[in-house]
């Protein structure tokens, strides 16, 4: 099943909150909504789910496969939502929500009991949950929560998945774990998924797809790949991920930052424009050496992890950091205060009048 | 993006909103509506009349001072109740704690009989106060006495939960800042309760206002001495005078809109305390 | 120890809050029961069983059986509509809900007869179809009804508002319809909320006794409850038998705080256990 959104906007007062949305997520493609909290989201999910009605508009659709679904009430829509916090029956067993969705359908089309248990049992074994059937989910951990209000929600067998920030209420390392289980269970299934995420390590790491919002705008839609290497503007640049910003102007065709100059973009001469390099785009050098690039001291050495981060204070005001390998570390001897040079390795440049 | 208004998806609004209205409508405005319309329908000489007779103003003076007296014991009385109930673990906390909802469930003629039949002169209590010259039942004293009684939950069940939350921190950083139990006392734990036990007075007193079962037992119903307000509009009413009744009725009712707005301003004014304190 | 009063403060308000609760709580309780069995127990079956007596328990329960199933719909309706949606005038209705709890019986009963009573503004209509309110049974609902219409609403109000309607809507995305949703996700949440709301309103119906006071007419046999049965014994001065038929209500009031205390318990709990 696929789902297409073409047009969709929502407005609450005078906030609009999702602006003239599209977007497709292919059939068993689990696509990412990222963004910062605020940019629409979960209010373009909600729509999705019917739990929120889009403004009219003549072109604005909503379809799964080539059925127009916007006119249908929630229930109808055979979407799977996995609430932020969860949403579970708090008086229900583990075995009845998850068999919620299958009792209440009409007898005509309910499963006989037997089949629910065989159903529910089986759900649950895929979300590694047996043995708690007859728990509360008052009883249960944030992990284990999240992954019965998953089981109930796939239990209808749903023509989509929607999960509204599936990991946002738990700890650092159950998110990590959780969500390398969430790509391996949609390896296996194969459902339609979009999930929205505000960590964008989480929607590089699960996603075949990214789709980057900010104030209701769709700003880039791509794979993981293609939206960290080849950031469409300077907020998707800066949203995945750290990044040392410098502002300079275009002169003769090259965009120039102190001593640093590079290709510009097609640009007039003299306007503002802004490079943007990730820390591992750098590489330092002893100022001895006498490489070009910018001069910089060394201001504080973060060791521990897998990589080692450099803080360098340079002419700008913000610090500028740069990850290295230990070995690299050891190489330089780095110290703090260390007179040291800046080149780049890799960057981007843009002299669009985005403005932050 | 939890901001957002609640979602109108979810069926059944305009069925319950509007039975709701059409319920409070019938059982509850359109009978208030009538005593308005009645009290208006008098003119304002009668009104007067009828709402300023010497009699009535004899049983405004009771109910209202009685009221007064009743509601400042219970402020005092029940703060330290309170106190006891929050703070402390002692035998019989449980049972203390249940039985303070007495008043709330002990149908009020019951509490009157009870009352009277206690401090009667020839009652349990009436007894051992007569030789000290005490009278209490079928005087004024004996109409604040059951009004303490009926009062008495309204100040505890205010109070306990303030205190409860009372942060342990704000206790501890005083005591550490060289602070005597005593100055936390006054200038940390009393500010912190006042709208709380200012509350609890306002809703002791608004309920004494209108309270009737438990205090006519009690108190004798001598016009002009012991004779409350509630059991005048009685009287007006078995004599026919509906005239009077509603006159009295819609002067204790004006006086119970005024504490309840009062009372409604308090718990906001507590509310913003609380989170103005805390953050 | 930082928090604490000196242990003989501690003790001094432990002494003073039982010496007050036990004068003005304990005491009235136990003159009732001990009025009562004045006469001995012969004397207190009599009183209980006599045929008034078991009239006006009648009339009593079949109030309460009238007025409950009232009040819990309402309760719901009203719970479901300001607990779950926000909406202008919101605030306004939640007062309104409150109202009946400022207005004295006395005068909750007064409003009644103004309406329907003969000189009222229905008394003629009624009259000359010759349907009773005033001095009947439907006065005493009314009345009944009136002063009991909050209880519910306010447990369940506050209860529905924490709760918020996340568990709706996914009940709605599993395909469940309204009833469905209602009964199957809302009404497990707040029945002990219900519950303890029909307890409390359920104690002030059976005891009210002002409001019915005015309505009732008090005329034996017919439209006597049983706090006004009380009244007209202790106006005769048969003390024992007034004590008799109030120990009834006492025990009533008792079974009613033990529940009341045996619920808070569980909400407690329940809103402990819920998830975060």
């Amino acid at each position: 099943m696929s789902l297409a959104v073409s047009h969709l906007s929502k407005t609450f007062g005078p906030h609009r909150a999702v602006d003239d949305v599209s977007l497709r997520v292919g059939d068993g493609e689990l696509v990412a909504l990222l963004g910062p909290s605020g940019c629409g989201k979960t209010t373009l999910l909600r729509m999705i789910a019917g739990l929120e009605e889009p403004d009219p508009h003549p072109a604005a659709s909503l379809r799964f496969d080539d059925r127009e679904v916007a006119g249908e009430a929630v229930g109808r829509r055979e979407v799977g939502f996995v609430f932020q916090h969860y949403a579970l029956f708090r008086q229900l067993t583990v075995f009845e929500n998850v068999a919620f969705g299958l009792r209440v359908k009409p007898w005509r089309e309910r499963p006989p009991r037997a089949e629910i248990r065989e159903r529910v049992l089986e759900l649950l074994r895929l979300v590694q949950l047996e043995g708690f059937e007859q728990r509360l989910p008052g009883q249960l951990s944030g992990g284990q929560r999240q992954r019965v209000a998953l089981a109930r929600a796939l239990a209808v067998r749903p023509r989509v998945l929607l999960l509204d920030e599936p990991f946002g209420a738990l700890d650092a390392k159950v998110r990590a774990d959780l969500r390398r289980w969430l790509r391996r269970l949609h390896d296996e299934l194969h459902v339609t998924s979009l999930f929205v995420t505000h960590d964008q390590e989480e929607a590089l790491e699960v996603a075949d797809r990214v789709v980057v919002m900010q104030r209701g705008r769709v700003e880039q839609d791509g794979s993981p790949d293609e939206v960290f290497h080849h950031p469409a503007n300077a907020f998707v640049t800066d949203f995945l991920g750290q990044v040392n910003l410098f502002h300079g102007r275009v002169q003769d065709g090259q965009a120039v930052f102190g001593p640093l100059a590079v290709d510009s973009p097609p640009a007039a001469e003299g306007q503002a424009a802004r490079l943007l390099v990730r820390p591992h785009e750098l590489e330092i050098h002893p100022a001895r050496v006498g490489r070009p690039g910018l001069a910089a001291t060394v201001a504080r050495l973060q060791l521990a992890g897998p990589l080692a981060k450099v803080e360098l204070r340079g002419d700008g005001p913000d610090e500028i950091v740069v990850s290295l390998s230990h070995e690299q570390v050891a190489t330089l001897g780095l110290r703090v205060g260390d007179a040291v040079t800046v080149g780049l390795k890799g960057h981007r440049v843009y002299v669009d009048d985005y403005s932050i | 993006m939890s901001r957002q208004p609640r979602t109108r998806q979810l069926p059944g609004f305009g069925l319950t909103l509007g039975s709701t209205l059409l319920y409070l409508s019938l059982l509850v405005l359109l009978p208030l509506a009538a005593l308005a319309a009645k009290a208006a329908s008098l003119g304002w000489r009668d009104f007067l009349a009828a709402a300023a007779e010497p009699r009535v103003l004899a049983a405004y003076r009771l109910t209202f001072g009685a009221a007064l007296a009743a509601a400042g014991v219970n402020a005092v009385c029940g703060t330290l109740v309170a106190w006891a109930l929050a703070r402390y673990r002692f035998a019989g906390r449980a049972l203390l704690d249940a039985l303070i909802d007495l008043p709330f469930a002990l149908p009020t003629a019951v509490s009157g009989i009870a009352l009277t039949a206690l401090y009667a002169p020839n009652g349990w209590l009436g007894q051992q106060l007569a030789p000290l010259g005490v009278r209490v039942a079928y005087t004024p004293l004996g109409v604040v006495v059951a009004l303490i009684f009926i009062g008495l939950p309204f100040v505890v069940r205010t109070l306990q939960p303030a205190i409860e939350e009372l942060p342990a921190e704000v206790e501890e950083a005083a005591a550490m800042l060289g602070a005597t139990r005593w100055q936390t006392l006054r200038r940390v734990i009393l500010p912190a309760v006042l709208p709380a036990v200012l509350t609890g007075f306002a809703l002791s007193f608004a309920r004494a206002l209108g309270e009737y079962g438990s205090v006519v037992f009690i108190s004798g119903n001598l016009p002009l001495r012991t004779e409350i307000a509630s059991l005048l509009i009685l009287t007006k009413l078995e004599q026919y005078d509906y005239a009077g009744a509603t006159a009295i009725a819609t002067t204790m009712l004006a006086a119970s809109f005024v504490l309840l707005l009062l009372i409604n301003g308090l718990q906001a004014w507590a509310v913003r305390r609380g989170g103005g304190e805390q953050r | 120890m930082r928090r604490d009063e000196p242990a003989w403060v501690r003790w001094a308000l432990i002494l003073f809050a039982w010496v007050f609760c036990g004068l003005f709580l304990v005491l009235p309780l136990a003159a009732v029961f001990g009025e009562a069995l004045r006469d001995g127990w012969q004397a207190y079956l009599a009183s209980v069983t006599e045929p008034d007596a078991l009239a006006a328990l009648r009339l009593t329960a079949l109030t309460a059986a009238v007025v409950l199933p009232l009040n819990l719909a309402f309760g719901l309706a009203a719970a479901w509509c300001l607990g779950k949606f926000r909406f202008r005038g919101r605030a306004l209705l939640t007062t309104l809900i409150d109202l009946p709890f400022a207005v004295s019986p006395i005068t909750a009963g007064l409003i009644f007869v103004l309406l329907f009573g003969l000189h009222g503004w229905l008394g003629p209509w009624l009259a000359e179809r010759e349907w009773r309110v005033i001095f009947a049974l439907p006065g005493i609902w009314l009345a009944s009804l009136f002063v009991t219409c909050p209880f519910v609403a306010r447990e369940v109000i506050p209860l529905m508002q924490e709760q918020g309607c996340d568990e709706e809507l996914a009940a709605l995305t599993l395909g469940a319809n309204g009833w469905q949703t209602f009964w199957r996700v809302t009404w497990p949440n707040v029945r002990w909320a219900v519950l303890y709301g029909a307890i409390l309103s359920n104690a002030r119906c059976m005891g009210e006794f002002g409001a019915v006071s005015v309505v009732s007419g008090h005329i034996r046999g017919l439209t006597n409850t049983l706090p006004l049965h009380v009244e007209i014994l202790y106006n005769e001065y048969q003390f024992s038998a007034a004590f008799a038929v109030a120990s009834l209500l006492s025990l009533l009031a008792l079974l009613t705080l033990l529940l009341k205390k045996l619920l808070e318990w569980r909400l407690t709990r329940q809103r402990q256990g819920e998830p975060a």
